[in-house]
């Protein structure tokens, strides 16, 4: 009787499971278990198993942590720049002026461009004839000549400012879809809270702090969740924007992964990097999922 | 007073944080190639050479790159191919999905959507190295199906996280209603929830559109030639061959950007709602 | 054209029981409504009725026909949703026409139906609109409008007025009497207002908790209601429900006595019981019921029409004019009673007044199972 009942829902569900399984849980079993063997395509006679010993060197090398924590510098600065961009943008979309329906229109064209169009156009941007590499050295100077400083501006050969010019190009890549799930969230606010607060003599910044605020808890959390799984995967803009250089300063875990895979062909390594990725990234979703979960209980 | 124009300040802020990047890149484009030495911000001598290169299916000129860039108009149909499929795929396995999801309760329906959430966060870099092999296995490297295949998957998850959550706001009784009207389940389905979700499942498939058009490692992984190239990764080989001017790399680069910027602004509204709304909600 | 039964009808949702057992013969051209408080299945036996819920156990015949396993779109039903459900992508003469369509009504014949639904509802005006550009009273006419043009057998309406503002509902209530009296169908309609339900029907079915408390007219629940839940569900105010013990007095009469009052009780009812003396009761009476007086001096009171009534003490605790009427909750041996009386009575707060309940109105109930002792009237 229910096994009836529960036929067509599992049928429908079937043609996305089926895809998804032969596509994403398949090949993440089989990464795991090439992880655990040595299999360098250079090599393709010698394939055998040696257990956890990808893992093993490779928490021993430096490229690892190096790459992990530009990875999580990278992510992290992503992350709250993306929430306090697309939640100032939301705010403003959320008012109500003349042209602001332009100022939406115009919102998604930075996620509308392709991640490695994007890191071409920033190539461009910061490039020695760019519109943002003048503006930089020209605030550079500024700086210099008001505190009476020497900082050379080196543009992308600066290890800084490419991490940073990275970091700041898929931002603004990201914003757009960050703003939408806000702007969403913003507008299911009630207007009789604010109404309420105003009667109640609270001031703006606190309108905005004990009411705003906590209704969007939930999508602050949810935009959290996208843009760490982004950061973490970030790979395209690298590619186009800096190739990992300049040395290993934008070496960020997915660039290094791709590195072992096709540049050494060592597969066993870069499955066992794989795996340290996905492990890393499910953590910090199922610790975001958590924080969810609990506050989903206590607005119940 | 004060406060309007603080808040239009406000607003320009926003417009040139969000367009300037690409609008400059937009003005180069147009410009000849010693105008961007000049660092100008606009071109005063407008010219659309820069293009010209992407369009001469003949073969004529022989400067630098020019046989990639002549490349471009299959890339582009490459891509629309690519595109549309997964496009269409995500419509209807993700619509079968959400639909029983949103509609019938089942026993393991919580499983499901574990998974599908689960799948969502499996990085690509994770997984390219079996897809690999599985392609090449199958002899679909450099194939359509195999980009197509794999845009699929990332993108399927959350179509139907989206679409299950569209499908909800949509009252049962409406399919109750067209029941009660005449229509069988299937009838229902077609004549009254399928138009009634058509914004829903326009802003998503968009959605899996625009993000098949731009996704590059699957796409630089699995095709090798003109036969399945996408304008991503035709973009990327363009950039990379030396003495391209950066002139004509833009104009490239605006070419690929062209439609998906199109499209999301014909369908903004669309997206911003179907995609916002259902997300949260 | 439709006789209804339901024969013991169930329905499970898991561990729930939505519906228990109902068994219901609902005549030809009948009007029945399914009354009780909100959750306790009627919109399940509706949706049953209509076959858009399979039932776990039971039956559902039309006429000499079993369509327990037909589908909705094979029964001869109309039906109008609590939220109306108006299909928002189609004018409202498309959702009016919708059904016709569906079972293959030629076009012209499409067009006369509607507009004569539309006449009949007075929305011809509307019929390019779509349903956003509506009023929900305007929405409400649109989907009776959408539901009669059919002209089915049995016409089932789920809490239809229960989204309009009050005086949309007294106007659209008036209407739906009217359209019973013009068309010739079974309609079942389902309300948690028992105000509707005693002016709309010819039957009421109480219901609580998926099963079936009492079916009668408008007057036999009212007047005899079942047990204690169907008397306080029914009428406004609700109710006055009085904890006593049923006594025999050295005459021989028999007396309802409690906390601060006593009152007679007609031989009628105590001669069916087994063993009267000493039983626990409730005695219900009505607002409307109860005559009140001023206290004179001992023993005899003021405004007496009637030598049977029954005099108790009680102190006004709140007065509430409503126009036509006046509201009296007085404290009667601590329990708060509802008593209602003309306007121009000048009692007020902490006045002491003399209560009479009307023997031949009041109600008694078994204390432990709530069921009535009174035989119907
Ligand atoms: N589809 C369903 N799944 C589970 N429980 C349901 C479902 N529909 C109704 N119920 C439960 O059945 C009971 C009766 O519901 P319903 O018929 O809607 O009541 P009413 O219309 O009288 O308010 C309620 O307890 C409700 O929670
Ligand atoms: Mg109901």
């Amino acid at each position: 009787m229910t096994r009836t009942r529960d036929f067509l829902p599992l049928l429908l569900n079937l043609p996305a499971v089926i895809l998804l399984v032969a596509f994403i849980a398949y090949p993440i079993g089989i990464s795991f278990w090439m992880s655990l063997h040595r299999y360098n395509l250079r090599r393709p006679d010698q394939v055998y198993f040696h257990g956890l010993e990808n893992y093993a060197t490779i928490l021993a090398s430096p490229e690892f942590w190096n790459a992990l924590w530009i990875s999580l510098y990278f992510t992290f600065m992503a992350v709250l720049l993306v929430i306090v961009i697309a939640m100032a943008i939301a705010l403003l979309l959320h008012e109500s002026f003349r042209g602001r329906g332009v100022v939406r229109a115009l919102l998604l064209i930075p996620w509308a461009i392709p991640g490695v169009v994007n890191g071409l156009m920033w190539v461009g941007l910061l490039g020695d004839y760019g519109a943002f590499n003048a503006m930089l050295e020209d605030t550079v100077a500024t700086v210099n000549y008001l505190f009476g400083i020497n900082i050379v501006y080196t543009g992308m050969a600066s290890p800084f400012v490419a991490l940073n010019a990275a970091i700041g190009a898929h931002v603004w890549r990201s914003v757009p879809f960050a703003c939408i799930i806000f702007l969403a969230a913003i507008q299911a606010i009630p207007t009789e809270q604010y109404r309420a607060a105003r009667v109640d003599g609270a001031t703006s910044w606190n309108r905005f702090r004990f009411i705003t605020l906590p209704w969007l808890y939930h999508a602050v959390l949810v935009v959290a969740i996208f843009e760490t799984m982004n950061g973490f995967r970030a790979f395209d803009l690298i590619y186009a924007l800096t190739g990992g250089g300049p040395g290993d300063a934008t070496h960020v875990i997915a660039w290094q992964t791709y590195k072992e895979a096709f540049a050494r062909l060592d597969f066993g390594g870069a499955n066992a990097y794989s795996y340290l990725i996905t492990l890393i990234t499910m953590t910090l979703a199922i610790i975001y999922i958590r924080l969810l979960y609990r506050r989903g209980l206590v607005q119940g | 007073m004060w406060r309007r124009a603080s808040l239009y300040i406000y607003a320009l802020v926003a417009v040139i944080y969000l367009t300037l990047p690409f609008a400059w890149v937009a003005a180069v484009s147009f410009m000849p190639e010693r105008e961007v030495t000049q660092q100008h911000w606009w071109p005063e001598e407008p010219t659309i050479g820069n293009y010209s290169l992407y369009f001469d299916v003949e073969g004529r000129t022989a400067d630098v790159g020019a046989a990639i860039a002549r490349q471009f108009p299959r890339a582009i149909v490459n891509s629309l191919i690519i595109g549309t499929a997964v496009m269409l795929l995500n419509l209807t396995c993700g619509s079968l999905a959400a639909y029983a999801l949103s509609r019938l309760p089942f026993r393991g329906n919580l499983l499901l959507l574990l998974f599908y959430l689960g799948s969502r966060s499996v990085p690509g870099v994770a997984i390219m190295i079996p897809m690999y092999l599985l392609m090449r296995s199958y002899g679909l490297l450099d194939t359509h199906l195999s980009v197509i295949l794999s845009h699929t998957t990332f993108t399927l998850p959350f179509t139907i996280w989206i679409l299950k959550g569209y499908f909800q706001t949509v009252p049962l009784d409406l399919e109750r209603a067209a029941r009660v009207d005449g229509c069988t389940p299937l009838g229902a389905l077609l004549r009254v929830f399928l138009p009634v979700t058509t914004p829903g499942l326009v802003a998503v498939g968009i959605f899996a559109f625009i993000a098949s058009w731009g996704e590059f490692l699957f796409a630089l992984l699995f095709t090798t030639t003109i036969a399945s190239r996408p304008v991503t990764v035709l973009a990327s080989d363009f950039a990379q061959e030396l003495g391209v001017p950066f002139t004509v790399i833009a104009a490239g680069g605006v070419l690929v950007i062209l439609l998906p910027l199109v499209l999301s602004f014909i369908f903004q509204r669309l997206i911003i709602q179907g995609i916002g709304g259902s997300v949260t909600g | 054209m439709a006789r209804v039964r339901l024969k013991n009808l169930t329905k499970h949702f898991g561990d729930v029981v939505a519906v228990d057992d109902v068994t219901l013969d609902i005549a030809d051209r009948e009007f029945l409504t399914l009354l009780g408080p909100s959750g306790c299945g009627k919109t399940t036996l509706l949706n049953m009725i209509a076959g858009l819920e399979s039932p776990t156990v039971g039956e559902v015949w039309f006429d000499d026909r079993n369509v327990t396993a037909v589908a909705p779109e094979r029964r001869d039903i109309a039906m109008v949703f609590q939220t109306y459900a108006l299909y928002p992508h189609m004018s409202v003469f498309d959702n009016v026409a919708f059904g016709l369509k569906m079972r293959g009504v030629p076009a012209e014949d499409r067009k006369r139906l509607v507009l004569e639904a539309s006449k009949t509802m007075e929305i011809e005006h509307l019929l390019d609109r779509k349903p956003r550009a509506l009023s929900g009273g305007q929405r409400q006419r649109v989907a009776l409008a959408r539901a009669i043009v059919r002209d089915p057998g049995v016409f089932l309406l789920d809490e239809p007025l229960s989204n309009l503002d009050a005086q949309l509902r007294v106007v659209m209530r008036t209407e739906l009497k009217r359209l019973h009296g013009e068309l010739d169908m079974t309609f079942v309609y389902v309300t948690h207002d028992q105000a509707e339900s005693l002016i709309l029907s010819d039957r009421i079915v109480v219901m609580k908790d998926g099963q079936i408390q009492q079916i009668g007219t408008p007057e036999t629940i009212y007047d005899s209601p079942a047990n204690t839940f169907v008397a306080g569900f029914v009428g406004s105010p609700p109710i006055n429900l009085l904890k006593g013990t049923l006594e025999q007095s050295a005459g021989g009469a028999w007396r309802v006595v409690g906390k601060g009052f006593g009152c007679d009780v007609a031989a009628s009812i105590v001669e069916q019981m087994e063993t009267p003396e000493g039983r626990e009761v409730y005695l219900g009476v009505r607002a409307e019921d109860i005559g009140v007086g001023e206290v004179l001096a001992e023993g005899s009171t003021s405004g007496k029409s009637n030598v049977d009534l029954t005099d108790i003490r009680a102190t006004v605790v709140v007065r509430e004019p409503m126009g036509s009427d006046l509201y009296l909750t007085v404290d009667v041996g601590g329990s708060n009673v509802k008593v209602r009386t003309r306007p121009d009575v000048r009692f007020d707060r902490g006045d002491s007044v003399e209560l009479s309940f009307d023997p031949k109105k009041i109600h008694l109930f078994e204390r432990e199972s709530g069921e009535s002792l009174v035989p119907d009237r």
